[in-house]
């Protein structure tokens, strides 16, 4: 390697292949006022243009100081593996780059961005065999997931790199369509969803729509779930009433269920400690009466009123609340 | 089917079970099948050609067994006569999946034993009458004409009164009825199902209409049938699909041709749309559905959505005069009475009342 010195503003800092880029920060700045340059960048040069193939953050701060030079080593061909040097200049830049933040803590969004330049530049067997080894240890089910990720329109990147979107949810966001993913932009965009959550919006909105026969984007619209994000709710609130309300179109019946016995059991249940739970799944035609006493008084409590549920009109309609009563499912 | 043989291009064949006669019909069936000769612990080998094996082999374990049934649902407590494993035809429902960790199919050349085995129970009081059949954990039929096990044991419960077997098949195999039994102890059965169903999902079966017409042939020859409507699955136009199914019996058969019918929903393990998608095929529509895992760890239809269906059968069965001789295959006291008004202990219990129905031709 041959070592070069470059004015730093003839030298692109942010080009595509740089796909990590980020502004430097005070302490790099400070750092090579006060010690200088220690580790040099790398540089390859395209014929006789020299090209930043890493250190854009170095080049960048040098540049904003007065009268400073950019040391940079050049890697010769010799220095190549034969792979490499036979590479495309795009994919070699790329892979530089790569190596030159190996060690690097790589998150899901730096994965993204990884996969977008390589898939722009070549194959994504090439990104797999070249670029994979740089950014996944063997057996890393994040390089499954990435791959299903790069599918994905690339302004759900952003989404990804701000938290609201995970990377192992890949899988079922590209279960979509354009469309649908469009439809729940605004969903995405709201909340920070975890893989369980986003995972249950997306596989009960697809099936939802399946049994239906109809286009998943309907079956959202019908849900009540795109118009949630402007009413202020909490994120928790917003993701509870997304979840509930595109559960409600996949298991019609199942919450219908839930919800008459919410009632019923509230309304048999009024003032006192004792609750109620049906039984697995509607099975039978039973409940489960729980409370807690914490002395005698508490028991004779609980026993007169248990005593009165067993006369209250509403007691017969909660036990045989999944007898099919005719009405559409 | 491609073949009239399944496709079995290979037979392994257990050492200790070389020279038994079951062997013996299998390559006089299948001459072009490779032969292979296991010793003890050996797998088979790959059938050539892209075929399957057949495995013909000695059970080792008990060969009459309870139904796999649970506590938590009501069972009709047949009692399974096992004589073989797996089944050539491929039903996307089929609970084999579950059951058995590959697909070979096998069959128990060691009838010597089974016999033994049947003679002590049977034989031991002959005022106990024992309802019985081979189709739990394989077709009783599809491999018939390969394996001549029924005509076997129908040869050798020709000594027991005391027993009706019951032939359960998705195919329309009668080549059971050269040993020429006595037509009240064996009960000819089969599944049936919507013809969306049997289509798109029963890979490889008898038609439905090559189904009934057997049974036709066999109420011809003296014999009741056995009808089973499971599993009954929900998908779009179900009604349609299951009222023609029941108005296609009775083009075939009188309600008193029929001794007993099952109706049962369908029901899984949670994982068998795994399997499936495992397996490269598509989630079946039925599957896409509204289900509870119950108390016995199977997914089911959530109880409201099976008791429409059911009373959808039921009141369409009667409107063609059958009605006696109906029952859920594991169902709980519930959906039986929201649907037939009364549970089937009210009837003295299952099981006895399935063998006065097997037993009696009055019912």
């Amino acid at each position: 390697m041959q070592p070069y010195f470059f004015h730093p503003r003839d030298l692109e800092t942010r080009a595509a292949h740089l796909f990590w880029y980020a502004p430097p920060d005070a302490a790099l700045l400070a750092s090579l006022e006060q010690v200088g340059q220690i580790t040099p960048a790398m540089v390859v040069f395209d014929g006789d243009r020299p090209v930043l193939a890493a250190g854009s953050r170095r080049a960048e701060a040098l540049g904003r100081l007065r009268g400073r030079t950019l040391a940079a080593v050049v890697p010769e061909a010799a220095d190549l593996s034969p792979a490499l040097a036979a590479a495309p200049l795009p994919l070699r830049l790329g892979l530089v780059y790569l190596a030159s933040n190996l060690g690097r803590t790589v998150t899901d969004a730096m994965l993204a961005a990884a996969g977008r330049y390589f898939l722009a530049h070549g194959s994504p067997a090439d990104f797999e065999t070249l670029a994979g080894p740089y950014l996944f240890a063997p057996g890393d089910r994040r390089a499954r997931q990435l791959a299903r990720w790069l599918t994905l329109p690339p302004d759900l990147d952003a989404l990804l790199a701000s938290g609201h979107l995970p990377l192992a949810a890949a899988g079922s966001l590209a279960d979509c369509d354009a469309a649908t993913l469009a439809a729940l932009a605004p969903l995405f965009a709201a909340v920070r969803w975890s893989r369980a959550n986003l995972e249950n919006v997306v596989s009960w909105s697809l099936e939802a729509a399946a049994m239906a026969g109809e286009a998943p984007v309907a079956v959202l619209a019908r849900s009540g779930a795109l118009d949630l994000p402007g009413r202020g709710l909490s994120p928790n609130d917003l993701t509870a009433g997304v979840l509930a309300a595109v559960r409600r179109m996949r298991y019609p019946a199942t919450t219908s269920l839930e919800a008459r016995f919410t009632v019923l059991s509230r309304e048999l249940t009024r003032g006192s400690r004792v609750r109620l739970k049906p039984s697995q799944g509607f099975e039978a035609d039973a409940v489960t009466v729980e409370t807690t006493v914490r002395s005698p008084a508490d028991l004779t409590a609980a026993a007169a009123r248990l005593a009165a549920m067993a006369e209250h009109p509403d007691l017969p309609k909660i036990l045989h609340l999944a007898e099919d009563d005719g009405a559409p499912a | 089917m491609t073949g009239p043989m399944w496709d079995i291009t290979a037979l392994a064949v257990d050492a200790a079970v070389a020279g038994s006669a079951m062997v013996a019909r299998a390559r006089a069936a299948l001459p072009e099948a490779a032969v292979t000769v296991l010793e003890p612990e050996a797998l088979p080998p790959p059938a050539p050609n892209g075929g399957r094996t057949l495995h013909i082999k000695a059970h080792r374990g008990r060969f009459l067994r309870p139904c796999p049934a649970t506590r938590s649902y009501r069972c009709c407590s047949y009692q399974i006569i096992h004589i073989g494993e797996n089944c050539p035809m491929d039903c996307s429902y089929c609970i084999l999946r579950a059951y058995f960790r590959d697909r070979t199919l096998s069959a128990f050349a060691n009838t010597e034993a089974m016999f033994d085995e049947l003679g002590r129970i049977f034989g031991r009081d002959r005022t106990r009458t024992f309802r019985v059949g081979t189709g739990q954990f394989a077709d009783s039929l599809a491999l018939e004409p390969i394996t001549g096990h029924t005509r076997e044991l129908l040869g050798f419960l020709a000594a027991f009164d005391n027993v009706i077997l019951e032939l359960k098949s998705k195919t329309a195999d009668l080549s059971w009825m050269a040993a020429d039994p006595h037509p009240d102890r064996v009960l000819p059965a089969w599944s049936l199902n919507a013809p969306e169903i049997v289509a798109a999902e029963e890979r490889d079966t008898a038609p439905l209409t090559a189904r009934l017409a057997a049974a036709r042939e066999c109420v011809r020859a003296g014999f009741r049938v056995c009808l089973h409507f499971d599993p009954v699955c929900l998908f779009p136009g179900w009604e349609r699909g299951y009222a023609a199914t029941v108005d296609m019996i009775f083009d075939y058969l009188r309600p008193r041709d029929i001794a007993y019918m099952s109706l049962g929903s369908f029901r899984c393990l949670p994982e068998l749309p795994g399997r499936l998608a495992a397996e490269g095929r598509a989630v079946p529509r039925y599957m896409l559905n509204e289900f509870v895992v119950g108390p016995d760890g199977k997914k089911r239809l959530l109880r409201p959505l099976r008791v429409r269906q059911f009373r959808f059968l039921v009141d369409r069965l009667a409107k063609h005069g059958f009605s006696r001789g109906l029952y859920f295959c594991m169902e709980s006291d519930e959906v039986w009475r929201e649907v037939l008004g009364h549970t089937s202990r009210d009837m003295g219990g299952l099981a006895p009342y399935l063998l006065d129905m097997a037993r009696n031709r009055g019912g």
